[in-house]
């Protein structure tokens, strides 16, 4: 029994159709975003972020943002570039994909123990230990920028499939990387929905007391969220490093911000046990879509920011709007 | 006698060297209602947190099921069969109905992975229990405050529950509510669960509980069985001191001298057509269940609602009391019914909380604020007003429930208001407190400030009101004056 009143009452109906009109925009003056190769670049454009939004959807939910997580991804890129990017490094790409894997959740453990030992809000922690874990890069391992080789490159150019279009006769290829991205999802969608640890962790972000009152184990589940977010970041840091071809510490950096716009976009709100895997998608399309399309509109380059931040406003005004009681009563706060 | 199911021996606990709980034993048996009372304060919800696994008792053992624990988890307590109803129901709002009412039950089983069709059952049974209509797929959020209640009721059902603690479960039902509970909790009773009802509400405890349990500053001063105790000696063991019954006669206003008027007045989706006034010098009431207008009409007057329709009059004139900031110009002052997240600012001192009404009062001509002239007024106004612990750099939320409220008031009375409306001024409020904030209304009320009192307590309407108006669905049912305010015609017509 879904209304139509109820669509509109949701942010998801919004930001879908924001994204539809952006897109018809760019068809029409371009002709080149409803078409195959628009769509593949789309998804490969968002790939990497989309898998950053897994990590940050999961500290929105069950306590605040999460600024750590490119610091994490990109030291975790790194010290797997470290041992097994060059030419020597032949072997399966499982190996680095777990050696980064681990090395991220490790990172992800420290700021679940901190979250869940002393409660403290994560913006302060993450920001904490986001400085720590680029210091270690930059400090101890003087992290720079070097050229992949071997296994680690040839997965990073590795294509799931090739389109061409028809009428341009441009190309465009989805890397095999982008089933990580499914798998992940996948694998985050059962979590969420058919594990204590899941329906725990909307339940903390709804009520942290109520929850413990429920017998959740609140210190466990915000321990074991804050890892599996670290293991997502660092595979997210192996995915651009791999693609890219090679290793440039900084250029995550500062990515934060626009993966938190986009999970507020999509309708996620920081602790308050709100945010799916859709939320993610649409969000991180919508955002990705408006930066690589505004100069096909026109749009000069410092004023795309001017444009992304407004895009963010309207739609976090309009579902919150959405969501208060249409009563004559003005509620205080 | 029925068999022991659960009893606490020689519990203690403290919090940084405060004892909020002394040496308490009690015990709770199959098939009783087991009141338990106190000021707030008095470790109520201490006793109820240790056994609910929730605080680790520093001494003292939790015998159940004939065994002895020294400390207990929440799900061990869960799966002994104790239930807790907290006052603020512990739901999850983002999450549907029906996971609300199973959820604890999945994670009470141990399991890992979730069962979604074996959850849909639980909570189709649970709400068979109490016969609730309600649409499992509906988010917790959009539901009313009494749905919720009843929804908090119906997942405690879920689990084979031996011991129900129920925090002052009534504090937000209407009568009508209270009596379906109350019919719940009999059935409860033949079916040999124990129910510890948590309430100070006089009139509930008496009409329900087979036996009584009394806290005073974290010690049971008394147990025993309800015939046994009177309401004297009820408040004398709730406060420690004698509490006289006065029945003073309630102020008569001066009906030539009207302070304020509605005339048809109309809040969308609140109440409609509502014509009152309110005399000088007089203490008028609004009664009325949950839902039926009577908080958003005290809301309206002080321009927190927006009026579709009809007039406020002040002293005659008609104004447009657009805002809060336009109703303390015209000399209103508003206590509102949820101090904690309306009233105080909780982490901030006394005198910050006192001065912030009148700032400008409280300034140089500059516009500077005045530390020591606030200090002062603070000191006086808890002079005045005996608020306990007297220190003005107190933050408000180190105060007992009572003491909040009077500064709650005292920040309102140092702006001098002609017209003050309170909102449920003793929600929450010990019978001692109660005392002195009618003693002071009273008093301000005889030096011609003109009080407005919207409350669902109708001992209290009619022990300080001389006329009361009684909402009912939106609109004014009747008004009462005088002789004619009886607990009996104040219910007949909210009802």
């Amino acid at each position: 029994m879904i209304s139509i009143k109820k669509i509109f009452n949701r942010t998801e109906t919004y930001v879908i159709l924001i994204a539809l009109l952006f897109g018809i925009a760019v068809e029409t003056v371009s002709g080149q975003f409803f078409s195959n190769t628009g769509m593949v670049n789309l998804a490969r454009a968002s790939m990497v972020y989309l898998v950053f939004g897994l990590t940050e959807m999961l500290s929105l939910t069950c306590a605040g943002p999460d600024v750590s997580y490119p610091a994490l991804a990109s030291l975790s890129a790194f010290i797997t570039a470290k041992i097994f990017g060059g030419d020597s490094y032949g072997g399966s790409i499982f190996i680095p994909f777990l050696v980064c894997m681990a090395i991220g959740a490790v990172g992800g453990m420290i700021n679940g123990f901190i979250m869940a030992k002393f409660n403290f809000p994560s913006l302060i922690v993450t920001l904490g230990t986001s400085s720590i874990f680029s210091g270690i890069m930059y400090g101890p391992l003087k992290a720079s920028n070097t050229v992949l080789h071997g296994t680690m490159a040839q997965f990073g150019s590795a294509k799931l499939f090739s389109v061409t279009n028809p009428g341009s006769g441009l190309k465009a290829d989805l890397p095999l990387q982008f089933l990580i991205v499914i798998i992940l999802y996948l694998i985050v969608f059962f979590l969420l929905r058919y594990t204590i640890f899941g329906r725990g962790l909307y339940a903390i972000g709804s009520d942290k007391v109520a929850a413990e009152r429920s017998g959740f184990k609140t210190a466990q589940i915000t321990f074991l969220s804050y890892t599996l977010g670290g293991a997502i970041a660092a595979i997210g840091g192996f995915m651009y490093t791999c693609n890219v071809g090679a290793i440039s510490p900084s250029d995550l950096m500062g990515g934060e911000m626009i993966i938190i716009a986009a999970c507020t976009l999509g309708g996620i709100r920081p602790g308050a046990g709100l945010g799916g895997l859709f939320n993610v998608i649409i969000g991180v399309v919508l955002l990705i879509m408006i930066q690589n399309n505004l100069l096909m509109l026109g749009i000069p380059l410092y004023y795309q920011d001017v444009f992304t931040g407004a895009i963010i406003l309207i739609g976090t005004v309009v579902s919150v709007n959405s969501l208060r009681s249409h009563s004559g009563i003005k509620r205080l706060g | 006698m029925n068999e022991k199911i659960l009893s606490v021996e020689n519990i203690s606990k403290s919090f940084g060297g405060v004892q909020a709980l002394d040496n308490v034993s009690m015990e709770i048996r199959a098939g009783e209602i087991h009141c338990l009372s106190g000021e707030n304060g008095s470790g109520k919800s201490t006793i109820i947190k240790i056994i609910s696994g929730y605080y680790k008792p520093d001494s003292g053992k939790i015998c159940i099921d004939g065994k002895e624990y020294s400390e207990m988890s929440p799900s061990e307590s869960i799966n002994h069969g104790i239930q807790v109803i907290y006052q603020d129901f512990s739901l999850f709002p983002n999450l549907s109905v029906m996971e609300n009412l199973s959820i604890n039950a999945e994670v009470a089983r141990g399991s890992k992975i979730i069962n979604y069709k074996r959850m849909r059952e639980t909570a189709q049974q649970a709400v068979k229990k109490i016969n609730l209509k309600v649409d499992m797929k509906a988010k917790v959020a959009d539901l009313s405050v009494a749905d919720k209640q009843m929804i908090a009721i119906a997942r405690a059902l879920v689990h084979e529950a031996k011991v129900i603690i129920m925090d002052e479960a009534t504090a937000s039902l209407t009568r009508n509510e209270v009596n379906s509970l109350f019919r719940v909790i009999h059935q409860l009773k033949e079916e040999g669960v124990a129910i510890v009802f948590v309430s100070h509400k006089l009139d509930e405890v008496f009409e329900i509980s087979d036996s009584i349990t009394i806290f005073r500053n974290g010690r049971n001063v008394i147990s025993c069985k309800a015939s046994e105790m009177d309401e004297e000696r009820f408040s004398f063991y709730m406060t420690g001191r004698e509490i006289q019954a006065k029945q003073e006669k309630p102020l008569v206003g001066d009906p030539a001298r009207i302070m304020m008027e509605t005339r048809n007045l109309t809040v969308e989706g609140a109440f409609e057509d509502v014509s009152m006034q309110l005399y000088k010098g007089e203490i008028l009431g609004i009664a009325g269940q949950l839902g039926s207008g009577r908080t958003e009409l005290a809301m309206a007057l002080f321009g927190m609602a927006t009026i579709k329709d009809g007039e406020i009059l002040v002293e005659g004139k008609t104004v447009n009391i657009s805002s809060v900031t336009k109703a303390k110009q015209l000399g209103i002052g508003y206590v509102p019914e949820d101090r904690l997240t309306e009233g105080l600012f909780l982490e901030q001192s006394l005198i910050q909380n006192v001065a912030v009404t009148h700032l400008g009062k409280l300034s140089s001509k500059f516009g500077f604020y005045n530390k020591r002239v606030a200090a002062e007024e603070t000191q006086h106004w808890i002079d005045t007003l005996s608020i306990s612990p007297d220190n003005r750099n107190n933050l408000a939320q180190k105060l007992s429930g009572g003491n909040q409220q009077k500064v709650v008031l005292a920040k309102w009375l140092a702006c001098n208001p002609a017209i003050l409306i309170l909102n449920g001024p003793t929600v929450g409020v010990d019978i001692g407190a109660k005392q002195d904030i009618y003693d002071l209304l009273n008093k301000y009320a005889s030096e011609g400030m003109s009080v407005i009192i919207a409350s669902d307590d109708i001992l209290e309407i009619k022990k300080i009101c001389n006329r009361v108006i009684i909402m009912k669905g939106g609109r004014i049912n009747a008004v009462l004056c005088g002789e004619e305010i009886t607990e009996k015609a104040l219910v007949e017509a909210s009802v």
